[in-house]
């Protein structure tokens, strides 16, 4: 597997090659930044299990785990990942075209790779800036992360005890910080995905480049190097929806508002819809900034091998579609719930009915996002 | 790069997590089987009502009139209930005072206790018992009071409301406290600490944990419901209890932490965080104290159903674990859950409310302990559920009148509640079949060993085989405790000479008795009996 790379510097030997010098130093530069924040928060807190003496308190429960185990593993397990994959994946990349064949190989500090691929078993490519596949595995991470610690911070906030000493400063600042590195890291990084189709399977190269490369001379070299297979190929732009940005920024609005402040204002929404609404706010949110920005390379044809836009929507959303119908019960329920509870006490119509209508712009704003976008993907 | 054939990935990833699927499921589903069965042998079965005791309650009465003597007299020397040691079996001088440490939860308790007797009391129409009942409650209130105000300065709703594990009062001048005091400040200054100004004379012992708080809840809320309709000053301070600790949890987040600096900046952290995640009715429990004891405002009515209803936490019940697990270890925080959620749910008036909690408590609660024969949280049962069950109520009775029975090896009873004798063990009432079955499968069975041995093993078997017992203890042989219905029944106690010797001198507070010989006058159970 390729994995993702990031180019250092390209130049063009001819116009049907591609030579990138290839060390993902985005991933480098987080990845040691998490590290480092991880090793301060073990140095900080300690790394007891639990002990009725941790000096700056435990977490989890009560004699529990040294405040390092919610706040600095996540950063410091993710950070060591990210420094080892950027190791493992800085390669010497280059891709050229020799009479009857592709050559790619690929020049790792421990191995070397070559592939030669035959022009006459390739049928179809397909070349897109935008393979975030790592990404919802690692929201699914954060957000509990991010929620459980900024959720906490706020609580210790009100100990004024505790108040000389930033340890609830130190949780949100390192809960946050890991977060948004993160996050920035799929923004601003395009991630680049090659598949070669052929007879008998398809060969996928990931790496990673900066927007405007991608759209420059690595775009046009790659439809160079492919021209053999049909020369009327084109370049698609996926659309950035701005209704579907603004539901993204309701939805992720919602939830972070009542995972922080639930306990002081009194929300209106239950606590786990609470947590998956901002999940899905963020998902959407990241989605359709990738879309301003995503931009594939295919061969004309390539949409008659694709899938129908249903198949698409289950396939690309089966886990917003899981947690939307979640979301939607639960809202409902919540809805029939207040009611009940208003029919048996009658003490605070003016909160069932606000109550029912934050239910609602859920409710609506999720199924209008699911519906919108099937009709959408079906369009397009 | 990599190479895919088509077709090929999506089946062998398919295979990939129904084999890692299957693997998983089937060695979790191993364990969940061998659990179960085990806590089978505790939660099933049939409990020999032959030999039961039949209630008498003049008898009763009076035991619970020398309780009542010996616990003002010698175990709430502040007002907080203490375990006393005496200089020796004449039971002339008290040394010392022991179980400071837990002093907060079995005061709380003894409140609620003592609530239910004020009622049964009042009840009655005797006017001087209504009076000696009244007396009592404003006694315990008042030690409650102190071990909220004295670590925040105060008591209402814009002080704190860190709990104390137990407190010291400068003008005291009795035997000495262990756990809590000027010489445990020098001697444990990571635990005991000066109050808080305008208490900052006194001592306080810190870092209660739910224990501690959940006692004190169910005082609080017995005695608004049962006392503060009759008595302003009750009303005014239960009320004041109440939105400290509901205002406290609201601004730190449902966070039970107790920060300190003077040990360095330290805080406990989230030593329980009172969330749904926890179950439901841990918060709805707080809130229903609020609700209860500030009948005029509306705040804490609408609270406590904007989390029931809005937040849906009586949705989520459920308690975190299966119960049972506490059969094998850490008995005690059962009487947690039975104590936080029979404070919520006795007093539900909602019927819908009222259903859902009354689902949980049979589901979750009386499934696992049905069999236990643990007086305290059967009369919780019939009290929540609102029903009259004779076999339970000859279940309670007899282990109520257990306190009275000669004891091996000098013949005293329970009464008062003091150490030194102890009724052995039959030797059929010793050893559990399933459990060493399958402790053997673990230790050497080579399936048993490689895949569960590890970790089931000390999960599972903290206890000497030959501690282990396949019916419940009765009352009588239990040796002294704190609270006796909090430990373990399915275990043996301590009963050697030697140990029997060394509690001969203690004298707990007899909770034990009082709390459900009350609550089954006041219910009523062994009405037509």
């Amino acid at each position: 597997m390729g994995g993702i790379v990031t180019e250092e510097k390209h130049r063009i030997t001819n116009e049907k090659t591609i030579e990138l010098n290839s060390l993902d130093e985005n991933q480098l530069f987080i990845g040691g930044g998490l590290f480092v924040v991880g090793i301060m928060n073990l140095l900080i807190f300690g790394g007891s299990l639990g002990s009725r003496y941790i000096i700056l308190g435990s977490t989890f429960q009560f004699q529990g785990p040294s405040y390092f185990f919610s706040v600095g593993l996540i950063p410091l397990i993710i950070g060591l990942i990210f420094l080892i994959f950027a190791g493992l994946n800085a390669r010497k990349l280059i891709i050229n075209e020799k009479e009857n064949q592709i050559l790619i190989k690929e020049s790792y500090f421990y191995r070397k790779k070559e592939y030669e691929i035959d022009k006459s078993i390739i049928k179809n490519y397909k070349f897109t800036n935008s393979a975030a596949n790592n990404r919802d595995f690692l929201l699914l991470f954060l957000i509990p992360y991010f929620s459980f610690n900024v959720n906490n911070a706020i609580g210790n906030l009100a100990l004024h005890q505790i108040h000389d000493f930033p340890i609830t400063g130190i949780v949100l600042m390192v809960s946050i910080f890991s977060v948004l590195f993160l996050i920035i890291i799929y923004i601003f990084k395009s991630k680049c995905k090659l598949t070669i189709y052929t007879d008998k399977g398809y060969y996928i190269l990931k790496f990673s480049l900066n927007h405007s490369k991608f759209e420059g001379s690595i775009m046009e070299k790659t439809r160079n190097i492919f021209n053999f297979v049909k020369n009327d190929s084109k370049i698609t732009q996926e659309l950035f929806k701005m209704q579907f940005f603004i539901i993204g920024i309701i939805l992720g609005v919602i939830g972070l508002f009542n995972i922080i402040f639930s306990h002081v204002l009194l929300s209106f929404i239950e606590n786990l819809n609470a947590w998956l609404v901002f999940y899905v706010g963020i998902f959407i949110i990241l989605n359709e900034v990738d879309n301003k920005r995503k931009k594939t390379l295919i061969f004309l044809d390539h949409k008659k091998t694709e899938k129908n836009w249903g198949y698409k929507l289950v396939l690309e959303h089966l886990k917003i579609l899981i947690i939307a119908v979640i979301v939607v019960v639960n809202s409902i329920l919540a809805i029939i719930e207040i009611w009940i509870g208003f029919y048996n006490n009658r003490t605070f119509l003016w909160r069932c009915i606000l109550s029912s209508i934050l239910n609602l712009i859920l409710i609506f704003s999720i199924l209008y996002y699911m519906f919108k976008y099937a009709i959408f993907k079906g369009k397009n | 790069m990599k190479f895919v054939k088509y077709g090929n990935s999506k089946r062998k990833l398919i295979a990939f997590i129904i084999i890692i699927g299957f693997f998983f499921s089937s060695y979790f589903a191993g364990a969940s089987y061998i659990i179960n069965d085990i806590i089978s042998e505790t939660t099933e079965g049939e409990i020999d009502d032959s030999n039961f005791i039949d209630p008498d309650l003049q008898l009763m009465k009076n035991m619970s009139n020398q309780f009542g003597f010996y616990l003002e007299r010698d175990n709430i020397p502040l007002n907080y209930t203490l375990t006393a040691i005496w200089k020796d079996t004449n039971f002339t001088e008290i040394e010392y005072y022991r179980t400071a440490g837990d002093a907060a939860i079995w005061t709380g308790m003894m409140l609620g206790s003592e609530s239910f007797h004020y009622a049964i009391a009042k009840r009655s129409g005797n006017e001087t018992a209504r009076l000696d009942a009244l007396r009592m409650v404003k006694k315990i209130l008042t030690g409650v009071k102190y071990l909220l105000a004295v670590p925040n300065g105060g008591i209402g709703p814009e002080y704190d409301a860190t709990l104390a594990r137990s407190v010291w009062s400068p003008d005291y001048s009795g035997p000495r406290i262990y756990e809590v005091g000027p010489e445990e400040a020098k001697e444990q200054p990571q635990d005991v600490f000066n109050g808080t100004d305008p208490y900052s004379n006194w001592y306080w012992k810190r870092y209660p944990s739910t224990d501690q708080n959940c006692g004190i809840i169910f005082g609080i809320t017995r005695c608004a419901i049962l006392v503060a309709p009759d008595d302003p000053w009750v009303a005014n301070l239960t009320s004041l209890m109440a939105q400290q600790y509901v205002e406290y949890y609201l601004r730190t987040n449902w966070l039970l932490t107790d920060g300190n600096i003077e040990g360095g900046r330290r805080t406990t952290g989230q030593e329980f965080k009172i969330s749904v995640e926890n179950s439901g009715y841990w918060a709805l429990s707080i809130l229903k104290m609020a609700q209860l004891a500030n009948p005029g405002n509306p705040r804490y009515n609408q609270l406590y159903y904007h989390y029931a209803y809005e937040r849906r936490y009586a949705q989520h019940l459920k308690p975190r674990v299966n119960l049972g697990l506490f059969h094998f270890t850490n008995y005690f925080t059962l009487n947690l859950q039975w104590v936080i959620l029979f404070n919520l749910a006795e007093s539900e008036r909602d019927p819908y409310l009222k259903r859902l909690y009354q689902e949980t408590v049979e589901k979750y609660f009386y499934s696992v302990t049905k069999t236990s024969r643990n007086a305290w949280f059967n009369i919780a049962y019939l009290g929540m559920m609102n029903k009259n069950d004779t076999f339970v109520a000859r279940d309670i009775a007899d282990q109520i009148m257990r306190f009275s029975i000669a004891r091996f090896p000098n013949n005293i009873t329970r009464v008062p509640d003091r150490g030194g004798a102890m009724n052995p063990y039959p030797p059929e009432q010793i050893g559990r079949a399933k459990m060493e079955y399958w402790r053997n499968f673990l230790e050497n069975n080579p399936l048993g060993k490689i895949f569960y041995g590890w970790w089931l093993l000390p999960l599972l078997f903290t206890d000497d085989p030959d501690r282990l017992l396949n019916s419940p203890k009765t009352v009588d042989q239990y040796h002294a405790e704190d609270f006796l219905f909090q430990r373990n029944p399915w275990v043996t106690s301590n009963n050697s000479t030697e140990y029997l010797e060394f509690t001969a001198r203690r004298q707990d507070s007899g909770l034990a008795f009082l709390l459900p010989y009350y609550m089954s006058i006041y219910y009523n159970i062994w009405e037509g009996l």
